[in-house]
This record gives structure tokens, sequence and C-alpha cells, in this order.
């Protein structure tokens, strides 16, 4: 029985040994941490509560993603934001920290729906 | 005595149609024209500046229709030689421009003409004003429009003016030969919206950011053009993403948020290039749509 919990016991810690990383590794508690790591091309993650709604920044192997998760926002707009996301590639302490401080500023080398809408909505300023 | 003069006015009359006076409130037809406008803005923090335009102008004997030159076609009054054209007050970026009544001068040999007149600026930042001058060339002839004069047999036909190519055909030509004539006629209109805001797209293409961004600028500054973009632009977003109506940064959260971003910033960079805060806020906005645009937003003008 003894041997039988020491197998069992010894397979789990193998288990979270070849899992590396957890997701708690690479998530961030602020900003300046999601910058400093993403400057360094560390694996970074937060999900920060802005005046418009909630963004997910991420960034992975110097690629870096930003996601509106969800907005405070009348429903026809939500529908074109919510889950459109725009991706920059950049090189290694070159990362442009206005991508996590300002919504048009350094979008410009990007990519993707999020962008296009932002531009799209620049338009009724 | 008084028999032989009369007889030698009467000869003269006779003898000389081609000192008949002509004038322009007896035709009717078509004219074109090539004008330099020259806008003097140096009391609205501008600069003296100059552009070529062609103009075709419509007589309808004391009436007359002219095309665009910069505030959009207008129609006025001949009355000989002097067409006079009324004040008008009309949008201009996000202000208004009240423009003064304008007496063009035609030259007797029916070549040329020439006016100048001031207008007002207004918006919620300024308040001023300055002149703008028109300086016009026949193209279409080298004589009045009449037979009463006479063209000298030996006098030599003025060379034709260059004919550029039309948007069109610019557009079906591959991109390098497209930057060359985009640059022919920036060569003889600096300030040409079309011109310079194909160009910038071109540019930008080529990953010259420094070069798109300066014809940016300089396109927009043609307020009326820059206006129609602006409208056209959003016409068209608010059609494609299906809007039931307009959005501004008073109903929408996240346009306040794009608003708050663009004013707030010191130094406005772009591709690493440094662009200038510009007083008018609503040029600033359009310059960052025109800036961030993947695509040539072809605008409807012309």
């Amino acid at each position: 029985m003894k041997t039988k919990i020491l197998l069992i016991l010894g397979i789990m810690m193998l288990i979270i040994a070849c899992k590396g990383p957890t997701a708690e590794n690479t998530s961030c508690d602020s900003k300046d941490c999601f910058i400093t790591r993403a400057n360094n091309c560390q694996d970074a993650n937060i999900i920060v509560n802005e005046t418009f709604g909630t963004v997910n920044y991420a960034s992975k192997d110097c690629v870096f993603t930003k996601t509106l998760l969800s907005m405070n926002d009348t429903e026809e707009i939500r529908k074109l934001f919510e889950g459109k996301t725009l991706s920059c590639k950049y090189e290694q302490s070159k990362f442009d920290s206005r991508l996590v401080n300002t919504l048009v500023f350094g979008i410009e080398y990007c990519e993707g729906e999020l962008k296009d809408r932002i531009v799209d909505m620049l338009a009724f300023l | 005595m008084k028999r032989f003069t009369t007889a030698i006015i009467i000869f003269l009359i006779l003898a000389i149609p081609s000192v008949h006076a002509w004038s322009w409130d007896s035709y009717e037809g078509k004219t074109t024209w090539d004008v330099k406008v020259t806008v003097d803005e140096t009391r609205c923090r501008g600069n003296v500046h100059s552009y070529y335009t062609p103009l075709t102008i419509t007589h309808k004997k004391s009436g007359a229709d002219l095309t665009d030159l910069g505030h959009g076609p207008v129609s006025g009054t001949f009355f000989s030689n002097i067409l006079t054209i009324p004040g008008r007050t009309i949008r201009d970026g996000s202000g208004q421009s009240a423009l003064g009544s304008a007496s063009v001068a035609f030259s007797p040999d029916c070549l040329s003409f020439y006016t100048k007149y001031t207008w007002r600026y207004h918006d919620s930042y300024e308040d001023c004003s300055g002149t703008t001058a028109w300086q016009g060339k026949r193209t279409d002839s080298t004589t009045c429009p009449d037979a009463f004069v006479v063209e000298a047999p030996s006098t030599p036909k003025l060379p034709l003016p260059q004919v550029m190519k039309t948007a069109a055909e610019i557009k079906a030509l591959p991109a390098a030969e497209q930057k060359t004539e985009y640059e022919k006629i920036l060569d003889k209109n600096p300030r040409d919206f079309q011109a310079n805001y194909a160009l910038a797209h071109i540019l930008k293409d080529e990953k010259d950011y420094s070069g798109s961004v300066q014809h940016i600028d300089k396109a927009l500054e043609n307020k009326n053009y820059a206006e129609t973009l602006r409208k056209e632009r959003q016409d068209e977003v608010t059609k494609r993403l299906g809007l039931t109506q307009k959005p501004t940064s008073d109903t929408v959260r996240f346009l306040r948020s794009l608003k708050d971003n663009l004013d707030s910033v010191q130094q406005p960079m772009i591709y690493d290039f440094n662009v200038l805060k510009t007083p008018d806020t609503r040029t600033l906005y359009q310059k960052w749509t025109e800036y961030l645009s993947n695509k040539l937003k072809e605008p409807a003008i012309n």
C-alpha cells in the first residue's frame, strides 16, 4: 500500500515537472511587470480593466497581442469590438510600452481586426 | 471740311473692325483656363501659398458658372469684362469661412483675368482673415471667341498645355509609374489633393513613412477636400459596419477614450516619425485616421 502511494506521488511530481511553467508564471499583476517581461521577450499576460472595457494583453515569443474582452458600451459597439485582437511582432528590448498604455499609439506596426476597428472609429472624431 | 471729317470718321469705323469693343457679357459657350490661386494665410498662423488648378467657365451671356477653384463651384454676373461673384459663407474644416465678393477683371484680349478677394475664417479656436487671388490664363484659345477680333496670320500659336493623364489612367499604371505621374502633377501644383493623397499611400507601401506622412499632411491642407474625404469615410464605415447611426464621442465611450488619447499626447510619433501637433483638433484626428489607414480611400472628388 505504501509503495503504491509513493508511486502515485512520484507520478504526480513527474507530471508537474514535465508541465513546465504554469500559467501563473507568465501572468503579471501590473502593466510595469508586463512591459518588463514583454521587453525581454518573456511570455507575459495581464488582464486590465480600462475605462472603455476589459483588455487582455499578452506577449509570447516577441509577439504582442491585445484582445478586447468586454466593453462598457452600446450593444452595437460591443459586437464590433469584443473578442477582436491586434498583434505586432517586435524585437527584444524594443517593446513599445504605448501599446499597453494607449489605444492608438504604436499600432501602426500591428495587424488585426481590432486595429481595423480602431482606425474605423477614428473617422468619427 | 465738315463733310470731309465725317467721311474720315465713317471710314475709320468701317476700316478698323478689330478695335470694336468685345466683351464677355455677349458670349455663350465654354472657355478653359489655368488658374494660379494664391492664398495668404499669414494672419491665420499660416503662410502664403500658391497652386495651379484648371478652370472651366460656362458663359451664358451675362451669367457665368465657374468650376471649383478651392471653395466649390460658383456663379457670377458679367458686365462688360468684369465678372462679379457675390460673397458667401462656406463650411471650412472645423469652422466656416465668409468669402468676400470678387470682381474678376478680364483682359481685353480675352486671354487672362485677375481678382483678389478677402475672407474671414472662424472656428472655436481662431477667428482670422486673409486673402485669395486668382490669376487666370486662357488654355482653349489664343483669341476672343468672336469674329470681330481677327487674329493676325503671323501670330504663332501658343504651345498647348501639357495633357495630364486622368485619375483612372494613372490608377491603371504600375505603382512606380503612378508615382512618376503623381510627382508630375505635384511639380505643377504642389497642393493637389488627390496626387498628394495617392502618393502618400504609395510611399507607405514602400515603407517611406516620413514621405507618406508629409504628403498626407499636404493633402489635408485642402480643407474642403479633407472635409469631403472625412464625410465619405464616415459614410463608408457606417455602411460597412452596419451601424444604425454615426457614433459620436458623446454616445460611445470607446470614442471618448480614443479622443482623450489623441488630445493628451505631447510628442505624437508615428512610424518613429515625429508628427507635429496641429492646433486644429479635427485635422489632428483626421490625420491619424489617414496615417493608420491601410487602404487608399478614394474620395469622389472631380
